[in-house]
């Protein structure tokens, strides 16, 4: 039975998945557009795995009391285990053999870039901080791949404020055909209201049509609404179909 | 060593087959780009999801 299995072992060794994730994380949380793309499991299995740490960084932005700096050192600590150490001594060791490589302190950046930055971020949003999004199989191993990605990243916010933007800009475009087109919004809402209609129409076709029709408007006033109304509904039923894309 | 003991007639062999079959795989139409594309996915032609997100960069090839 499937009892308390919450994990997949994902093909390794504890000490290799352990190592696979604090990679994952790291790349996930260093990654220039805060996304990565992996297998669906790889994905799945690393949300709640860097969702932990980043709920300790947004613990840490509002400590209270006098051992708030103890705490967030604490903090700091215990979310350093969601990541690599980094390794300091490699530079040194692996200098005088031959060229010398950058030091590994990956996991040392993603470690402050996730305190400073994250946890301010994500301050006001209890859990959640990932989206995955399904891409489809890869060809060669037909493996299912998924973007993992921080939400609320700063594409998203562009798209946000553009589209806010573009709203703006719209609605300064409309406010001289709103008025145009509220009238026709008006009856075609209006369906069943026959005798505000009526009302409406008579005063429009007066106007248009001038004086001459004045005398004879008591008597087709029957007549008139049928040929208006016709007009009007398909006025609405456009307007509905516009409304509805 | 086994061996069969009846001769298995072709009639046999469909009747087992019949059930054999494959379906076609689920796909839905992409809003974006009318394109069939498998559904909770991205759409492969356009980069598409779910109507704002361009996910991929649009391949031009």
């Amino acid at each position: 039975m499937r009892h308390l299995k919450a994990h997949r072992k994902l093909g390794r060794t504890s000490e290799h998945r352990m190592s696979m994730l604090r990679n994952l994380a790291t790349s996930l949380i260093n990654a220039q557009d805060e996304r990565i793309i992996t297998t669906l499991p790889k994905a799945k299995e690393l949300r709640p795995f860097v969702e932990r740490a980043i709920t300790l960084s947004r613990h840490a932005t509002n400590l209270e009391g006098d051992n708030a700096e103890a705490q967030s050192v604490h903090l700091r600590r215990r979310a350093a285990t969601f990541f690599h150490a980094g390794n300091r001594q490699q530079k040194i060791s692996t200098g005088r053999r031959g060229p010398e490589r950058a030091p590994r302190t990956a996991g040392v950046l993603a470690l402050r870039r996730l305190f400073d930055e994250l946890g301010e971020r994500f301050k006001d949003r209890p859990g959640g901080y990932t989206r995955i999004i399904k891409l489809g199989r890869r060809d060669g191993d037909n493996a299912e791949l998924a973007i993992i990605e921080l939400v609320d990243n700063r594409r998203e916010r562009e798209a946000i404020e553009a589209a806010n933007k573009r709203a703006k800009s719209a609605t300064s475009a409309k406010k001289k055909s709103a008025k145009a087109s509220k009238e026709v919004e008006e009856t075609g809402s209006r369906r069943g209201g026959r005798k505000a209609d009526r009302t409406y129409e008579k005063e429009e076709t007066t106007k248009a049509r001038g004086r001459g029709r004045g005398a004879t408007d008591e008597k087709t006033e029957d007549q008139k609404p049928k040929g208006g109304s016709r007009t009007k509904k398909t006025e609405a039923t456009s307007a509905e179909k516009d409304t509805e894309k | 060593m086994p061996n069969p003991k009846r001769r298995h007639s072709k009639a046999r062999t469909r009747k087992r087959r019949a059930h054999d079959a494959l379906r076609q795989p689920q796909t839905s139409v992409c809003p974006n780009c009318q394109e069939p594309r498998m559904p909770h996915r991205v759409c492969p032609k356009c980069g598409h999801y779910k109507g704002r997100e361009v996910v991929q960069v649009e391949e031009t090839s």
